[in-house]
């Protein structure tokens, strides 16, 4: 079953880079969609079904925490997983409460196998059936 | 974070990211064609607790192309140079991210800016702390700390 994935970040290339590697990690990704802050991100969120969230944290209008503090106040979205990808480090994370509202963390730089590596370990192993053809589409990237 | 090792750190982390994210490795060789003035950008980071450090990076429009060539995959014609001018402030993002989990402190992040190549932040009171050039594959980085 396809999932829907939202990226959050404020550089388009970046957002470039994670659907790339969504794309050719596998054929789990149904729709993806795009936004470059917080808001955007709620105005898409309201409109479409998600399965999961990626999500950097230090971008204008509203930031990833606020945007992560929004969507698990809403008894509508509290359970989606959101997996946050930023350069800040984990102290940056004030404290367990705001750890428990992040389903994973992943720093950049990262390589592209370490990004599908954690998507696959939120949205279950039976997406995790990589082909031998798509690793080395992973290895080449 | 002492002064006297702040861009021994920030050149370490910058080493890191170019290699990792954009394939790009500090060289020991001096660049015979430094590009011209004319070409050059600028960004600035400011990171802030009880005092402000201000980061400033300077590199040529070739120095761009390379890198966002590389982290992109893409053909040159595929991007447009202001795609190439707004990509290098997530390289910027990430190695102020990077550098402000080396300090012991929390410190905060303002997002990266392009500066005017005619700005001196030393007229907004800030002052130098270390400045250093990093040469990639015949290309020129400069780098400034400066705090206020």
């Amino acid at each position: 079953m396809a999932i829907n994935i939202l990226v959050v970040d404020d550089a388009p290339t970046m957002r470039k880079i994670i659907i790339k590697t969504i794309n050719i990690s596998g054929d789990y990704a149904g729709k993806i969609f795009e936004a470059g802050n917080g808001i955007e991100a709620l105005d898409i969120l309201e409109e479409n079904w998600l399965d999961l969230i990626l999500t950097d944290l230090n971008m204008p209008e509203m930031d990833g925490m606020e945007l992560i503090n929004n969507i698990k106040n809403n008894p509508d979205f509290a359970k989606l997983p959101i997996i946050v990808i930023s350069s800040r480090g984990r102290k940056d994370i004030k404290d367990d409460e705001q750890w428990s509202l992040i389903t994973q963390y992943l720093t950049k730089p990262f390589h592209p196998e370490q990004l599908r590596d954690i998507i696959f370990s939120v949205i279950g192993e039976e997406y995790a059936k990589v082909s031998d053809d798509e690793e080395s589409d992973i290895c080449d990237f | 974070m002492q002064k006297s090792v702040m861009m021994k750190n920030l050149t370490y982390v910058i080493s890191k990211v170019m290699s990792e994210m954009y394939f790009i490795f500090i060289s020991d060789e001096e660049p015979y064609d430094s590009g011209s003035s004319k070409d050059d950008y600028i960004y600035t980071l400011i990171l802030e607790n009880v005092e402000q450090l201000l980061l400033e990076f300077k590199l040529n429009k070739r120095l761009m192309d390379m890198m966002l060539l590389n982290f992109t995959g893409m053909e040159l014609d595929e991007l447009d140079d202001q795609e190439i001018i707004n990509g290098i402030k997530e390289f910027v993002n990430v190695v102020g991210g990077n550098f402000i989990n080396m300090f012991k402190k929390k410190m905060d992040m303002k997002l990266p800016q392009i500066i005017d190549r005619d700005y001196n932040p030393e007229q907004d009171g800030y002052k130098l702390v270390d400045e250093t050039e990093l040469w990639f594959d015949n290309q020129i980085m400069n780098v400034r700390i400066l705090e206020k």
